[in-house]
């Protein structure tokens, strides 16, 4: 091979490259499409894999096979492999674009892209075995060092968080990322304060003692080191900002009268504005800005104003029910888990069980070992419970004296 | 009207590539090919100073991009390109372009002094596969406007993540191209906007595609979607319509969707079941509100 052979080769494997990381940008952006977009999207970057990668099984990966209508669409990425990432001669392919191998980075973000967008589909419960699936293939090819690997492992670690697995494990490989992240990019860098969050997050959910404290502190920090960076209103920002204020939120659900009077306020200023925020950014009906709303609710009722909590979950419900989606069918749980709750507290005992149910339902589909499953059957058995007395009040014979026989 | 993929296939830029990437100039191709190339290997191994980089300074860049600025920045791609001599190079970025099978991108302007006009080349070219990459899927997936920005601004971030030193390099910054795509994705047809305003979103479309760039140099860690994120307000409120009460915008929606309903040609599908699903779930829960409001 000559020396401009070389290069051209080289030259050409490297716009392959490039030209699939532009689609997985743009694929990216689908993300926020409706649930039969997504599905459709992720077809097509799967399409896209399979004709831009050499050699390797994706049905290893985790990902879907690609309809045939999608991957006819496509008429891009054929030709020969490139191995190991350096070039090789064109031979009687002539002018289409080389296949990459499939550590490359460019096949492995396409392939995340490509499962996010698949997993959006699939129950929750479901979605840590086909990261893990993912996770496996690339570890095959690339050294345990590598960036997007490592990336890609905390990708499906905090898809066991929202299934609800908070072990040690977990919260062992969230900490050793943020550490891994401050070493590699520093204190203040954009991946240290992600890690940061997800770990806080995590934290959030395992409501371990002390854990609602250190999840508030790392994204009260993350928020303060965001805020610096990026601006108050930056989506990152916003997002620390809002973990930290549900943080102090659930702290003060446990504290004393006082204390709960003396946050609501300020907590209920701090979800509104972080809703006004998440409006301009995504839109009045995007997900982001729904789950506010449900942040709004939960500071309404820790100041007490039940009715008002009730008819901003109400409104939350409409907007989650009218979206659809996985995430959204167990955002949609939540919800109907609180507005049970705000219903027993307002009397009315039939509404309640109906909310309750309908979340215990939602739950035992997308994710029946969340915590949120624990919590809806819980209400289910209490309210269940309450409705059997109320009947056997009502039709047992009563003594002369008035006690129950 | 044609659509953004058109627009974005009919620039100066694009047209400028197609002619110069053709099979008929093959040879004159892969020479600028060569010189892009070389520049790369110089700007990788550079510090800022023009001295060869240290490993101190290769940890620093793993933080934030310094901006390289080399002296004989063409001879140096030259000498790398195991060229005989500097003037071959010159010739292709000069401004006066006799006898050159491609004619520079920068044009025949004499104040664009060669360095600059490669440079300029280089962005571009470096670019191209990123913005194919989106034409693709963008037109495939028939994406709004702000998705169409998203999308670009986002593969705008990746190059910028892959090819540091070059986006650094004075004048750091988006390639040139980026102005001609944001008058194309902004639409000077687009019916809430007049025709004057169009350009001026253009223009500020194309000052946040340079604050992407600046985010992914000054943090080697910054994601694509944390870059678009810092400028993602601004983009929604560029390409989206004015507001306007947003009860009017809910009346507005159901007469416009009465109307096609009630007149649907045979065969027409106006509403999906799943879209009617949504629709009766979102009016039961606006009726309760409703309800509450007096007069």
């Amino acid at each position: 091979m000559t020396l401009e052979s070389a290069l051209a080769a080289q030259e050409q494997a490297r716009a392959a490259a490039a030209r699939l990381r532009g689609a997985t940008e743009a694929l990216n952006v689908l993300g926020r499409r409706s649930p039969a977009d997504q599905q459709r999207a992720s077809l097509f970057a799967v399409g896209l894999l399979k004709d831009a990668v050499a050699d390797a099984d994706l049905s290893e990966t985790g990902l879907p096979r690609p309809l045939q209508a999608v991957h006819q669409g496509q008429a891009v990425h054929q030709g020969p492999a490139v191995h190991q990432g350096q070039a090789v001669p064109q031979g009687q392919a002539g002018g289409t674009a080389p296949r990459l191998p499939a550590g490359h980075p460019a096949v492995l973000l396409l392939a995340r892209a490509a499962m996010v967008l698949h997993t959006a589909g699939l129950r929750i419960c479901e979605r840590p075995w086909h990261w893990d699936r993912l996770a496996r293939f690339f570890d095959a090819r690339l050294p345990p060092s590598d960036p997007h690997l490592f990336r890609l492992r905390e990708r499906a670690v905090m898809s066991r968080v929202d299934a609800g697995d908070t072990s040690p494990g977990v919260v062992a490989a969230l900490t050793s990322a943020v550490e891994f992240h401050r070493r590699a990019h520093g204190e203040e860098a954009y991946l240290t304060s992600v890690a940061t969050t997800n770990l806080a997050l995590a934290l959030r959910q395992r409501r371990g003692d002390g854990d609602l404290a250190a999840s508030e502190a790392l994204a009260g920090k993350a928020a303060r080191v965001r805020a610096a960076r990026y601006g108050p209103e930056h989506p990152l920002t916003l997002a620390a900002r809002s973990l930290a204020a549900l943080c102090l939120l659930l702290l003060a659900e446990g504290g004393r009268e006082e204390e709960r009077r003396r946050v609501a306020g300020p907590l209920l200023a701090e979800f509104t504005a972080i809703r006004a925020a998440r409006m301009r950014l995504y839109g009045s009906t995007a997900p982001d800005t729904t789950r506010s709303r449900r942040h709004e609710a939960l500071a309404l009722l820790l100041l007490g104003e039940r009715e008002r909590a009730r008819q901003a979950l109400e409104l939350t419900l409409a907007l989650e029910a009218a979206l659809g989606g996985a995430d959204r069918a167990e955002a949609a749980a939540d919800t109907r888990l609180l507005l049970g709750q705000v219903s027993r507290a307002l009397g009315d005992m039939d509404k309640a069980l109906e909310h309750a149910r309908e979340a215990n339902r939602i739950y035992g589909q997308q994710n029946p070992r969340g915590r949120g499953a624990r919590r809806a059957r819980r209400l289910v058995a209490q309210l269940t419970a309450g409705r059997i007395t109320a009947v056997v009040t009502a039709e047992m014979p009563r003594t002369r004296s008035g006690a129950l026989s | 009207m044609p659509s953004i993929r058109q627009e974005l296939e009919a620039t100066r830029t694009a047209r400028w590539y197609r002619h110069a990437s053709g099979a008929r100039r093959a040879g004159a191709w892969a020479e600028r090919v060569r010189d892009y190339a070389a520049l790369r290997a110089i700007l990788d191994g550079r510090a800022p100073d023009g001295t060869v980089a240290g490993a101190a300074e290769r940890t620093a860049r793993r933080r934030e991009q310094p901006p390289v600025q080399l002296p004989g920045l063409l001879k140096l791609v030259a000498e790398h390109g195991h060229y005989a001599g500097a003037e071959p190079v010159y010739r292709r970025y000069r401004d006066r372009q006799q006898g050159q099978q491609i004619l520079r991108l920068a044009g025949p302007d004499p104040a664009v002094r060669p360095t600059a006009a490669f440079l300029a080349e280089a962005r571009a070219v470096t670019f191209w596969p990123y913005r194919e990459g989106v034409i693709e899927v963008a037109d495939a997936f028939d994406m709004s406007r702000a998705e169409w920005a998203a999308a670009y601004l986002r593969a705008l971030a990746a190059w910028a993540a892959e090819e540091r030193p070059l986006a650094a390099y004075p004048p750091a910054g988006p390639p040139a191209c980026v102005l001609e795509d944001m008058t194309a994705i902004a639409g000077a047809q687009i019916r809430w906007a007049s025709s004057s305003s169009a350009p001026g979103h253009a223009e500020r479309l194309y000052v946040l595609a340079g604050d992407v760039v600046q985010s992914m140099l000054n943090d080697a860690s910054m994601t694509p979607l944390g870059a678009f994120d810092t400028v993602r307000d601004e983009v929604r409120s560029l390409l989206s319509p004015p507001a306007e009460p947003v009860a009017e915008q809910v009346l507005r929606s159901a007469a416009e969707l009465s109307d096609r309903m009630l007149h649907a040609a045979d065969g027409d599908v106006v509403v999906t079941p799943e879209q009617a699903r949504r629709l009766r779930s979102m009016i039961g829960g606006l009726s309760a509100l409703l309800e509450g409001v007096g007069g």
